[in-house]
């Protein structure tokens, strides 16, 4: 499939390549999004800008990186700023907290909190080994590091996050 | 097998299937070994309890439809949405002049009727571009 993406832009087939594109990667991307993000509205919005962007840059990809090498990148660095913009724009997160209440522990896990404790690098490591069922060559390849780094995070996020569940 | 190797063997074959050799390794570590048997357990539900939690999103219905029409916007480009907006003026303006020149009124009612007929056909113009608009990403 990544062969006919390369053959359409040759022929400056941009829709048809765009289309070809959203078939491969967009629920890849989108899950991207949603890890680092953590927030399926939001990521839906930043996936639409992610391809609109690729879409724009489509007749400069000149083919010397693997066209999933080219499309993560952009992918990651558009959500990396969409990330840091929202660091910006939110408030205390303490402001909506409730105070921990001592008399009634609850049993369940609070796992969007317990995820968010881990480091950036960790939490996009863990919640993509998962999204994409386990396989450490794909969440790589999304985040743009050797395999031995995604387990290496994935170790030190499984011991983190044991310890916290104590 | 020592603790420290037991503890990361049992972390990556969360990872990858263990080889048969490696795991019977493991599995006479735990026999003997309270505290790694603890935490092969701990893992274990960790493991189990991500695998519930972390399931992967689905895009919704619309998503690939609105890209196509953010594309679509993308291409026709800046000054293809003024055009409309440029001929509108053009126009108004023309349609001004003459009036000055051809109608027996005085100069200020006839530029203060411009005015509001510009304004007036500019909001007229721009409802019916975004209904246009709307259209076309709900038929696509």
């Amino acid at each position: 499939m990544g062969d006919d993406v390369q053959r359409l832009l040759q022929e400056r087939r941009y829709d048809e390549a765009l289309e070809a594109m959203l078939d491969l990667y967009e629920e890849k991307v989108f899950r991207m999004a949603v890890a680092m993000l953590r927030d399926a509205g939001r990521a839906e919005e930043v996936t639409q800008d992610i391809f609109l962007k690729i879409w724009r840059a489509l007749p400069a990809y000149d083919g010397r990186a693997a066209l999933s090498t080219w499309l993560y990148a952009i992918a990651r660095n558009t959500c990396l700023s969409a990330v840091r913009a929202e660091s910006y724009r939110r408030t205390s997160p303490l402001d909506g907290v409730p105070e921990p209440c001592a008399s009634a522990p609850s049993r369940t896990v609070d796992w969007d909190r317990l995820l968010a404790r881990l480091p950036e690098s960790q939490r996009y490591a863990v919640t993509l080994f998962y999204f994409e069922e386990r396989s450490v060559t794909e969440v790589a390849a999304m985040l743009g590091v050797p395999e031995g780094t995604v387990k290496s995070q994935l170790h030190r996020a499984r011991r983190a996050l044991a310890e916290m569940m104590e | 097998m020592d603790c420290h190797t037991t503890q990361h063997a049992i972390l990556e074959s969360f990872i990858e299937p263990l080889s048969a050799d490696v795991q019977s390794k493991i599995d006479a570590h735990l026999d003997g070994c309270a505290s790694c048997a603890v935490f092969a357990q701990r893992q274990r539900n960790l493991d189990r309890q991500l695998h519930a939690r972390l399931v992967a999103p689905a895009l919704s219905r619309g998503f690939r439809a609105t890209v196509r029409a953010r594309a679509r916007r993308d291409v026709r480009g800046f000054w293809w949405d003024l055009l409309p907006d440029v001929v509108h003026f053009a126009s108004c303006g023309g349609m001004t002049v003459l009036g000055l020149i051809w109608v027996p009124v005085s100069v200020p009612v006839v530029l203060a009727s411009a005015v509001a007929a510009t304004v007036l056909t500019h909001v007229l113009l721009t409802a019916v571009h975004e209904s246009l608009d709307a259209a076309q990403d709900m038929a696509s």
